[in-house]
């Protein structure tokens, strides 16, 4: 039984201007919003050997130094990190922003940066 | 009883469309219910490959947007009872009726020949997220509202992706006397 009626595929999508347009705006749309997303949490607690030493609005600008004189933690621009640290491979320097869900930790120092807010969920499931 | 579809030559009769549609309807069940199987391809973005989009581009495009619609229902309620988890029914619903949406709107689009079956595919990609979104803002707060730049980016490749599978598929059939 011969196909007679089969065509023959031609690879290939012709792509319209319209789907270029579709595509670009999605892309602009999401990234825009990526620019502009809050970090989220209002609260920045700062923990050092298991005992709170500070704890304040993300908002401040503030620079605070733990008891050890071997850490320091900036507050600033709605940003909190840690900007200096006395240890062996720098890790919570090159973490960069806490923010809710994602602390900051010092181990060897034993120094934890928190951020806690409105936002009070890490992850979700269904 | 013999219907024609608008923009081919072909007659086809109801039954033929009752027997497409339950075999995209079909289709669409499976892929759902091993979607749900996999994990998400990026963790901690509940962002899947929108494989059954598939069937409910094609029955736009070949069936109506009756059959679509009773195609994305039917796959919603038959894939919430294999995967199990009822909690995911108002997103798939929500999603997949936002997706058949912009489908039914962007056909005459897509007949008028301005349009590949990409476009559609990427555009109802991007408004199954948003309404995951929606209902995941009213489930859980405003915090479902970090996932969207993320989860949009992403529905790009995933619709270009499926819009290509269903481009494919569409052109594969023949459409001569039994579609």
């Amino acid at each position: 039984m011969a196909c007679e009626g089969a065509q023959k595929l031609k690879y290939g999508v012709r792509i319209k201007l319209l789907d270029v347009i579709i595509i670009i705006t999605i892309a602009i749309l999401s990234l825009s919003i990526w620019l502009f997303m809050p970090t989220g949490g209002e609260t920045v607690l700062v923990s050092w050997h298991g005992e709170q030493i500070y704890c304040g609005s993300i908002n401040a600008n503030i620079e605070i130094v733990t008891p050890d004189g071997l850490n320091t933690i900036s507050v600033s621009h709605g940003y909190v990190y840690m900007s200096h640290a006395e240890c062996a491979d720098k890790t919570c320097v090159h973490m960069g922003s806490a923010s809710s869900g994602r602390p900051v930790v010092c181990l060897p120092n034993r120094v934890i940066i928190t951020v806690t807010g409105e936002s009070g969920v890490d992850s979700i499931t269904w | 009883m013999v219907r024609h579809l608008s923009g081919t030559k072909h007659t086809l009769t109801e039954t033929s469309f009752i027997a497409q549609a339950s075999l995209l309807a079909a289709l669409a069940v499976i892929m759902h219910s091993v979607e749900a199987l996999l994990p998400p391809l990026i963790a901690g973005v509940p962002v899947k490959l929108g494989l059954a989009n598939i069937f409910t581009l094609l029955a736009v495009m070949r069936l109506g947007n009756g059959y679509a619609a009773s195609i994305v229902v039917v796959r919603c309620l038959l894939g919430t009872l294999i995967s199990g988890s009822v909690s995911s029914l108002p997103y798939s619903l929500v999603g997949a009726l936002l997706s058949l949406l912009i489908m039914v709107l962007l056909e005459p689009v897509r007949r008028l020949d301005k349009l590949s079956p990409i476009g559609i595919s990427t555009a109802s990609a991007f408004m199954f997220n948003i309404g995951q979104l929606a209902v995941g803002c009213i489930a859980v707060g405003k915090a479902m509202l970090y996932y969207f730049p993320l989860m949009s980016l992403f529905s790009i490749p995933t619709g270009v992706f499926t819009g290509l599978i269903a481009y494919y598929i569409d052109k594969g059939i023949k459409n001569k006397n039994h579609a």
